[in-house]
């Protein structure tokens, strides 16, 4: 098991190293040199010189990537070119910001799509299941940006009785305006439910399915020990996967609903970024995003090796 | 001739005419009628999701193709004495603040999605199903160093490389593509691996090897062919999400760029005037939301019909 | 003792809807004794598994019960409330399914999986019913219980994986017992102590057993009475003796003159012709009579009832009173089974082989890599026209050694020679016309065609490639001349593998083989895919080729009877060794080599009459990981001498006229142990 932990833990880490190289790559990439967008056209060349040198542009790309893998170890960013600040703990604030947000749909998503899929999966064909099978098929095709939008137009226009937007001050701790966080926090788990959902229903099936539930309707064990000892465990394994993948929807999700509803979290951050070319900050929530999921991916692999019975090191 | 079943049991060989104890040749009617299965294309309309997707489908790339002439008002087009109108029979789907009619704007911007989404699908399935082809049959350190390589980029949700793929090359229809062609391929070429790690150990390639054919003739000919079904599963499924993403790119202001109509932009900027003009997010919302059901729907009815491995959704 | 547990009445069984519906189990009534095992006997699907599952109120998905009852001590079993049917399942009837490692739960231990059985239907409590589970394992002769109780199914061998669903199925004693195809998959010797497990039962309880099988050997050993199915009836059904010695239905004589038996010398092999007739679309009349020797215009009009065939016997035929056991010769020198001594010039010449693999557990498992010895310094020899047989149970490196053969893989060590010229190992560094030379058929005719093309094309692959053929004219009168030496004609040419039989595909395979004018062909198993009566035309077919053409074949094999059939000399490997090798007449006569020994007493044979010394294996072969020091056989050898036997490695001992044998055991005493079978010799008429 230690071995096995180790391994993971540096496959982890080298795909970090490569995410992070990626990133550098991608950022340093940008069309447009940094210092003219800072400082606008009208700049003198040897103000744009200085500049240069404070950002370190002039040395060659290896020692920058270098000294900004550096700083990133030790939580260091370096500048925000737009708002002037440390990335750092800007970002961080932001973070926690998006994990409020991400974990409200989590909690609730997570043992609804479970609870859903395992009723689509052992009602196969039935009413049941054609009805979450429908709604799901509505789930993954809808864009987020078009269930939240018709969120607001139900629950704020039509029905007005939650915000339509989730302006709320960043520094605020978001938990305090849990109304806020309602219709953001819908949408997500409206299509990370969707997701979760079918695979979990695809995964009891594939169990119902097979000889060993077969064997145990055989020799005589009563329906309810059957599902409850035999299917759930054994459909309900794959399903750590299943989230661990969902985590990526409900990254790329959080980017638009917050962007959707101006929730002031990691997401709206990097769009803010983008639209800005502000590398430092583009730089540092990419790595962050990017290290969360992969995080994410080792702990479910983790979990899934320590309770399936089949992998044993 | 009926013979009366209790006289059978107590004598039987007595009981019969002499013609029919007649020895008759040995070996006729040895049923050899070919076993067919019906075509992909019949039992593909058979399936009812499957037709209604694929009618749909069709129907979206025939907008895209022939709307802008349909479209009862230029897309871009002001009427500056019907700004922000609710539907009606005049205007369908309502006007914007500049006027513009939504209907027509909706069915101008169904080009930009249906050429993104089959662009990205192409492209990214045809790359992807190289590679995935190529590792697979190769095996070993190649196969192990690509399929590194792809759970790197897969380490990265398919929106934010696609986000970061597109601030590096700037926003465009074209760059659109390219970005969401790139984040398919490792996806693609994992799945077509898994198909042809599975085609190289079976026996007939292993008759064509032991023949001495060529690695292009055992890719080509011996394992693309049964790659196929697999293949177009893929581009099935891939159609739908290549429209989530170039449509969630285009909310987020990195597609196409105003005035031009596009569905998430559209969508980005009717978001402001959700309360007073809803009317402005609801047209391209139902536009694009049929247009991604009938995708999954048509996908589904693929798999069903071609797939037999199981499949793990793939999401991110 | 003749108390009726089971009682079927005029049971049908239909699966699929409207036009795609098809009758599975056409109206059968058959009743089972307690105290007594019956054996359901038929090829692939003709009904006898969905049957068998009814016994338990279980139809498989897509089917149902379109007629008929099935009674358990007198109760209907489809009209039973499912709390009636729960309580019956497990308690009163059991059943032990044919692939023992599925029928498993995988994340369950294996003792609460048989616990909890007890618990249910007896009400035990968790610690009493774990104790019975441990008891229960010991029942079935599993050594170490007590550990095997906290074990997965993924931890255990076949065998033992079996053992468990038997004693899962024993676990509150039940009156009826099924046991669906229990061996299948299983190697020989460890059928062999599975099938004594279920004499022990037979012998020790008053369970009521159902024995399904395709195997005529297997049910020969076990059964008392015998029911053989065709197109989902009941041809024949009569005591297990009567059956095997005078056959009263056409199908029941054409299986036991199609099946190759270890028993009988110089028995000619006479396939069934035809095959069976698709679901759906039987014939109005009998549903053999395309295929039988018998059949008169009568048989094609009327379908004949079970009839009274004599004492406790029914057949479904009008002519059954004629129906005899084929005999007499089939083409071919049957008596040349003694094979011809190695001619001066061998066509193909291995020496000293060696194949090891690293064994990788997967990247992150972080487990030290073992080598695997796969094959370890094998030598033979293979004359012109001749058929050298490799046979050892599943592990023992034959498949590896043919693949090295035709170029597959590539050996650590040895030599391949063929007609004298060196072989090189790669396929890539054989010159063509030595890659034309030998060629390969493959075991699973499913796999082994390309899908997507033609049976055009794939016969006509080698002919381009080895003869340079490009015209498509002449190509295609070139295919359908070979199709027709394997019995085909041009209306497969345009065909694809998916619409032909089983046994069709197995010889388009051939064909291909036979396209590229080879000197060797290397047979993986080529008939162990197949169903008895489509097995013997193929063997024949093999036969037939090599008396034509003076092909020599390298036949890789699992089965016994059937390198008894085809061989002129065999080769016994265990463990990447051979460890016995001789003429065909030798092998298969003292003196043995254990293992040989071993292996021709374990073989189920298709007459109950013939005596059978009974020498068992314990335990599992070793993996070819951790293969043993010493002699690679001592850790299972009934005959182990002592020390010497783990420590050197046996010596190779010289019977003379070419038979080899590797054992510590002097020869004299090799002999002394005597035959494992008295043969019957059958008279071969000429």
């Amino acid at each position: 098991m230690v071995r096995f932990l180790t391994r993971r833990v540096a496959f982890v880490a080298l795909t970090l190293f490569i995410v992070s190289i990626v990133i550098f790559g991608v950022t340093e990439l940008l069309p447009g040199d940094v210092a003219v967008m800072i400082l606008g056209s009208e700049a003198t060349d040897e103000t744009l010189a200085a500049l240069r040198t404070q950002l370190g542009l002039d040395r060659p790309a290896p020692q920058r990537y270098a000294d900004w893998l550096a700083g990133a170890i030790h939580g260091d960013f370096g500048e925000s070119l737009r708002m002037r600040t440390e990335v750092g703990p800007l970002v961080l604030e932001r973070l926690r910001n998006s994990l409020a947000l991400a974990g409200i749909a989590f909690i609730v998503g997570v043992p609804l799509a479970l609870g859903l899929g395992i009723v689509a999966g052992l009602r196969k064909d039935r009413l049941a299941d054609r009805a979450i099978t429908m709604t799901t098929l509505l789930g993954i095709s809808v864009p987020e940006f078009v269930i939240g939008s018709v969120l607001i137009i139900l629950f704020a226009s039509i029905w007005p009785i939650l915000p339509a937007s989730s302006l709320i001050d960043p520094r605020q701790n978001p938990l305090e305006n849990l109304r806020y966080l309602i219709l953001p926090a819908a949408t997500l788990v409206l299509v990370t439910l969707a997701h979760t959902t079918r695979m979990t229903r695809a995964s009891v099936i594939r169990v119902m399915r097979s000889d060993y539930v077969r064997t145990a309707f055989l020799k005589g064990m009563p329906r309810g020990r059957v599902i409850l000892r035999h299917v759930l465990p054994n459909a309900l394994l794959p399903s750590i996967t299943i989230i661990a993948i969902n985590l990526g929807w409900m990254i790329g999700g959080l980017i638009v609903v917050e962007t959707v509803f101006g929730y002031p979290g990691l997401g709206q951050l990097m769009i803010f970024a983008v639209t800005n070319r502000d590398v430092p900050l583009l730089q540092a929530v990419a790595l962050l995003v990017a290290t969360i999921y992969a995080l994410a991916n080792l702990g479910a692999d983790v979990l899934y090796a320590a309770l399936n019975p089949r992998i044993r090191y | 001739m009926i013979v009366d079943a209790s006289q059978k049991r107590t004598a039987p060989a007595m009981a019969l005419p002499a013609r029919l104890a007649q020895p008759v040749p040995l070996g006729r009617d040895l049923d050899d009628t070919p076993r067919t299965r019906p075509s992909t294309w019949r039992r593909l309309l058979a399936t009812p999701t499957a037709t209604i997707g694929g009618v749909i489908l069709l129907a979206y790339v025939l907008l895209a193709a022939f709307g802008s002439s349909i479209a009862p008002y230029p897309p871009l087009e002001f009427h500056y004495q019907d700004t922000l109108q609710a539907p009606s029979a005049t205007y369908w789907f309502g006007t914007d603040q500049y006027g513009r009619d939504v209907f027509s704007r909706v069915l101008a911007g169904s080009r930009s999605i249906i050429v993104i989404a089959f662009s990205a699908m192409a492209l990214g399935v045809v790359a992807g199903a190289l590679i995935g082809l190529t590792a697979g049959y190769y095996g070993g350190k190649a196969d192990e160093a690509i399929m590194r390589i792809a759970d790197g980029m897969m380490s990265f949700p398919s929106l934010l490389l696609a986000l970061l793929i597109l601030t590096t090359l700037g926003p465009s229809i074209g760059n659109i593509v390219i970005g969401v062609a790139i984040t398919f391929v490792p996806r693609v070429a994992r799945i077509i691996r898994s198909v042809a790690l599975d085609l190289r150990t079976q026996p007939f390639v292993d008759a064509a090897r032991a023949r001495g054919e060529s690695t292009v003739y055992i890719v080509t000919r011996e394992l693309l062919p049964n790659a196929v079904p697999a293949i177009l599963v893929e581009s099935s499924i891939r159609v739908g999400y290549a429209i989530l993403i170039g449509a969630s790119l285009g909310f987020l202001g990195l597609g196409v760029q105003p005035p031009t109509p596009d569905w998430g932009l559209m969508i980005f900027e009717g978001r402001s005037m959700i309360q007073v003009a809803p009317w402005l997010v609801l047209g391209p919302a139902l536009a694009i939301s049929i247009l991604v059901i009938a995708a999954n729907l048509f996908a589904e009815g693929m798999t069903r019909v071609l797939d037999s491995t199981e499949r793990i959704e793939d999401a991110s | 003792m003749t108390e009726s547990v089971l009682d079927i009445r005029d049971l049908r069984i239909t699966y699929g809807q409207g036009a795609g519906q098809v009758e599975a189990v056409r109206g059968v009534s058959l009743g089972v004794n307690a105290g007594e095992v019956l054996g359901l006997v038929g090829e692939s699907s003709c009904g006898k598994t969905s049957l068998a599952f009814t016994a338990i109120g279980h139809v498989a998905a897509g089917g149902r019960i379109t007629g008929g009852q099935v009674l358990y001590r007198g109760r209907n079993i489809f009209a039973m409330s499912p709390a009636e049917l729960q309580r019956l399942r497990g308690r009163d009837v059991a059943m032990v399914y044919q692939n023992p490692m599925a029928s498993l739960n995988p994340s369950m231990r294996i003792g609460e999986q048989i616990a909890e059985i007890l618990r249910i239907h007896e009400h035990l409590r968790p610690a009493e019913a774990k104790r019975r589970a441990i008891q229960l394992l010991d029942q079935v002769h599993l050594p170490d219980a007590e550990t095997i109780v906290d074990r997965y199914a993924h931890q255990l061998s076949g065998g033992q994986q079996q053992r468990v669903v038997i004693a899962m199925g024993l676990a509150c004693s039940p009156s009826l017992l099924i046991l669906d195809e229990p061996t299948t998959g299983l190697d020989v010797t460890t059928e062999a102590t599975i099938l004594d497990l279920v004499a022990e039962l037979k012998a020790t309880s008053n369970t009521a057993i159902i024995y399904v099988s395709h195997n005529l050997g297997v049910i020969a050993r076990v059964c008392d009475r015998v029911a053989v199915m065709y197109a989902g009836q009941i041809t024949e059904e009569a005591p297990v003796r009567n059956l095997f010695a005078k056959p009263r239905h056409p199908y029941t004589a054409g299986l036991l003159g199609a099946v190759p038996n270890l028993g009988r010398e110089g028995q000619p092999l006479r396939p069934i012709p035809g095959h069976l007739p698709r679901a759906g679309s039987f014939p109005s009349g009998c549903t053999f009579a395309p295929r039988c020797q018998y059949a008169r215009d009568l048989c094609l009009h009327e379908m004949p009832p079970l009839l009274p065939a004599g004492e406790q016997r029914q057949s479904r035929c009008y002519f059954w009173r004629e129906v005899r056991l084929p005999a007499g010769g089939v083409e071919g020198d049957i008596a040349a089974a003694d094979g011809a001594p190695v001619s001066e010039t061998p066509v193909l010449e291995i020496d000293n082989l060696r194949k090891y693999y690293v064994e990788r557990k997967g990247i992150f498992s972080g487990r030290a890599n073992r080598v695997v010895k796969a094959v370890d310094g094998v030598s033979l020899e293979l004359g012109p026209g001749e058929t050298l047989a490799v046979v050892g149970e599943s592990g023992c490196g034959k498949s590896t050694l043919s693949s090295c053969v035709v170029g597959l893989q590539e050996p650590d060590e040895g030599e391949m020679r063929l007609s004298g010229a060196p072989l090189p190992a790669r396929t890539g560094d054989r010159p063509r016309d030595l890659r034309r030379q030998i060629q390969i058929v493959f075991q699973n005719p499913d796999t082994a065609l390309n899908p997507a093309q033609t049976v055009g094309e794939i016969v006509g692959r080698p002919l381009r490639l080895f003869q340079g053929l490009r015209d498509a004219r002449e190509l295609r009168e070139r295919v359908e001349r070979i199709l027709e030496s394997v019995n085909m004609d041009d209306s497969y040419l345009d065909r694809y593998p998916a619409q032909l039989s089983g046994g069709q595909k197995q010889r388009v395979g051939i064909a291909r083989a036979l396209a590229a004018d080879p000197s060797v062909i290397v047979c993986d198993e080529p008939v162990s895919a197949l169903d008895v009566s489509i097995q013997a035309t193929v063997l024949n077919l093999l036969r037939e080729l090599q008396e034509q053409r003076d092909y020599s074949y390298v036949f890789i094999s699992h089965d016994l009877s059937v390198v008894r059939y085809l061989a002129d000399r065999v080769a016994v490997m265990y463990l990447g060794q051979i460890m016995e090798t001789g003429t065909t007449k030798r092998i298969f006569a003292p003196p043995f080599h254990p293992y040989t020994e071993a292996l021709v007493s374990a073989v189920p044979l298709p007459d109950p009459t013939i005596p059978q010394e009974r020498i068992r294996l314990q335990g599992p072969v070793p993996g070819a990981g951790s293969i043993p020091a010493g002699c690679p056989f001592q850790t299972r050898c009934p005959r182990k001498i002592g020390a010497i036997c783990e420590q050197e490695a046996p010596p190779i001992r010289d019977a003379g006229d070419g038979h080899l044998i590797r054992c510590h055991h002097p020869l004299e005493d090799l002999a002394r142990f005597g035959p494992v079978i008295e043969l019957i010799p059958t008279a071969v008429a000429r």
